[in-house]
């Protein structure tokens, strides 16, 4: 396993009291593999990735263990953490416009990338930088180094950016809603050279989004999170087509398709501070009964590789 | 065939862009010729990719922008000429919904004044009492509780906030709604809720919609007819079941190729190249740079909006029409 989160729990201390917004997240990914990572807005999301890369904001603290070739990142001292930070873990964000520095050209800010981890030449930076930009095939990178990111259009800046994360050859990139900001044609472009990249690099890929449908395209395995916990995890191709949470089903169900009825679940996520007793969906919950609202279900594996946290699932689904 | 309820005659919307003091203005043409017809209980798609002219094009339906060229009718009388009367059956007749419900609405006010304003401003109450009724009721049709009434925006998710955009929308009793892109600003499940109350206003009120939208799927849920932008021209216009069945141009083709799959362990085609700048719109047909089945004619000749074979789909392509 290249990395393992067992327990990971992220909580911020608020007027509230201590209130947790990511609990007890296990799962793991192996090398060269593709993660996907679902769930509704407020789920816990880049939490979780930004809890694995050790930028959690001001406020927020974590708890469990985020394993990463067997090292706890969660107990290295802040100078290591920073020093596998780009050469070993990237990232890249919804809106590349707020990630680069608006007054410094794009070769720049590649090249500065480059440059973190290791001594190169200005000479040598440069070439490699055109040939970062050329392996995420950005159209005439000679001429694209010297531009400035306004000059860009959103699916070019969003490439600059991969550029970067894979400057120093990561062994895991963290992708949160890489493709939002874009049109379905740019995001077809951009996940399908994320995807040959990790091919190409042997570099595993947890993505982020709330389409399930997108992620089943490109994922091996799927996660689907609700009010910061695991609901379901499982192959993506079966999750997709043969959901073992009511949660998962009711997000696939949110998805419009020709000639079948829509049928949204209803209400939406609470805030961490009003969930529910018991399992955590079960207020919005089509098939809840009394037992459900009594105690939070464990996830439990009820195919190979497929586990549900749902106490009715076997029942309902299987 | 009776009025069209809205009419668009080719209609251009050209912005004039100074790139530097001294430099040359160089002209950027946001919507370039579009004819389109809006008629009763009728929503038309309307999709295309970022920068294809979606917004402008819906500024221009609601007047609030003068084209360049062309012009736009409500029931047969241009809407930038309109006076008093018409005017306001104009104003009250066309709504619109945006999509960023953050940004729509005044956050220092509370529901019941939001969504009563254009009741007081169009007069379509004589009461306080009245107006609580009619704003209780608008909520309700929007699925939300009276004890909405007194919050803030802040107070409510952006799924809610769409909501309310929409009540205030419906409460001048609109025929037609223009919404650009009013889901993407939400998350699946919100989409969803969002978009089944937009199908469900329509089969109860028999509400016309313009519905701008880059997605594929929203459109094919809710369009009985879609529209396809490029660069600010429509390349095909279409009924749904036809569009989807077959869509003829190589553009269509490419957008639905693209669009997530719904079947497990397909992938959607990956299209090749950007939308060009619009300040360097290709010559001949302006989709040709990126066109799989370009021929002679294609950097050359613009084709022009035609029904192939007389039909009522309309492609600009040559591959269809003779030029
Ligand atoms: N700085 C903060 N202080 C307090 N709570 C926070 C803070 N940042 C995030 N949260 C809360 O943590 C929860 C999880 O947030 P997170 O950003 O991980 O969600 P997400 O799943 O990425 O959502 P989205 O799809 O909207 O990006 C949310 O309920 C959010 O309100
Ligand atoms: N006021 C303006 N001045 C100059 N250019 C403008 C103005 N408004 C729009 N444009 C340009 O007109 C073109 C069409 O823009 P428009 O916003 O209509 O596109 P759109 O299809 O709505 O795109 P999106 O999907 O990104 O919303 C773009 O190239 C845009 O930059
Ligand atoms: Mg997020
Ligand atoms: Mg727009």
């Amino acid at each position: 396993m290249l990395l393992e989160l067992q327990g990971l729990s992220v909580s911020f201390r608020t007027s509230r009291g201590q209130v947790e917004v990511v609990s007890g997240l296990s799962f793991g990914i192996p090398r060269g593999s593709f993660f996907g990572l679902a769930g509704e807005s407020g789920c816990g999301k880049s939490l979780t990735a930004l809890a694995i890369m050790g930028l959690l904001p001001e406020g927020a603290r974590a708890s469990g263990r985020v394993l990463f070739e067997g090292t706890d990142l969660l107990s290295l001292p802040p100078a290591e953490m920073r020093c596998l930070r780009g050469k070993e873990l990237a990232m890249v964000f919804q809106e590349p416009m707020t990630s680069l520095n608006p007054v410094l050209r794009v070769g720049y800010q590649v090249m500065e990338a480059l440059l973190a981890h290791r001594p190169l030449s200005k000479a040598e930076a440069q070439q490699r930088a055109v040939e970062l930009l050329r392996a995420v095939r950005l159209p005439s990178p000679e001429l694209r180094l010297r531009e400035y990111p306004h000059q860009l259009s959103g699916g070019m800046r969003q490439r600059v950016m991969l550029a970067m994360a894979i400057a120093c050859g990561p062994k895991l990139l963290l992708a949160d809603e890489p493709t939002t900001a874009l049109d379905v044609t740019i995001e077809a472009q951009i996940l399908e050279l994320i995807d040959s990249l990790r091919r190409q690099r042997q570099m595993a890929v947890l993505l982020i989004s709330h389409d399930l449908a997108t992620l089943a395209e490109w994922a091996d395995t799927i996660g689907v999170m609700y009010a910061g916990r695991l609901m379901e995890l499982g192959p993506a191709g079966e999750l997709f087509s043969r959901p073992l949470h009511p949660y998962t089903r009711g997000l696939l169900e949110s998805l419009p398709r020709a000639g079948q009825p829509l049928r949204p679940i209803p209400g939406m996520v609470p805030p961490p501070w009003r969930l529910p007793e018991g399992c955590k969906f079960s207020d919005r919950c089509p098939f809840a009964q009394q037992a459900c609202r009594r105690q939070e279900p464990e996830l439990q594996a009820l195919r190979p590789a497929h586990a549900a946290r749902c106490i009715r699932a076997e029942e309902l689904f299987l | 065939m009776s009025t069209p309820l809205l009419e668009a005659r080719g209609l251009r919307k050209y912005f004039s862009l100074r790139r530097g003091l001294w430099a040359r203005p160089m002209v950027l043409r946001a919507v370039d010729g579009v004819d389109l017809q809006v008629g009763k209980d009728m929503v038309l798609g309307v999709v295309g990719e970022s920068g294809s002219g979606k917004s402008t094009l819906a500024r221009l339906l609601l007047a609030l922008l003068e084209p360049t060229e062309g012009d736009v009718l409500f029931m047969g009388h241009s809407v930038f000429t309109l006076k008093d009367e018409l005017m306001r059956a104009f104003r009250q007749a066309v709504q619109a919904v945006f999509q960023d419900p953050f940004a729509s609405l005044n956050p220092r006010k509370r529901v019941l004044e939001l969504v009563g304003e254009p009741l007081r401003i169009h007069a379509l109450v004589q009461s306080r009492g009245e107006l609580l009724e009619r704003v209780r009721e608008l909520l309700q049709a929007v699925g939300l509780g009276p004890e909405a009434l007194w919050r803030y925006p802040h107070e409510f998710s952006g799924g809610q906030r769409q909501r309310l955009c929409i009540a205030r929308a419906l409460a001048v009793e609109p025929r037609l709604i223009i919404a650009d892109e009013p889901l993407s600003a939400l998350d699946v499940s919100i989409q969803a809720q969002v978009l089944s109350l937009f199908a469900e206003l329509r089969r109860q009120r028999g509400l016309s919609y313009v519905f701008i939208s880059h997605d594929l799927r929203v459109v094919q849920y809710l369009s009985d007819t879609v529209a396809v932008m490029y660069l600010g021209r429509v390349l095909e216009q279409a009924s749904r079941e036809e569009f989807f069945r077959k869509p003829l141009h190589p553009y269509s083709q490419m957008l639905l190729a693209s669009a997530p799959s719904l079947e497990p362990g397909r992938r959607r085609a990956v299209p090749k190249g950007d939308v060009p700048s619009p300040l360097e719109v290709p010559t001949g047909c302006p989709f040709h740079p990126r066109c799989p089945r370009r021929f002679s004619p294609c950097d050359q000749v613009l084709p022009k909006l035609q029904a192939p074979g007389g039909g009522g789909r309309l492609v600009a392509c040559h591959l269809y029409n003779p030029y």
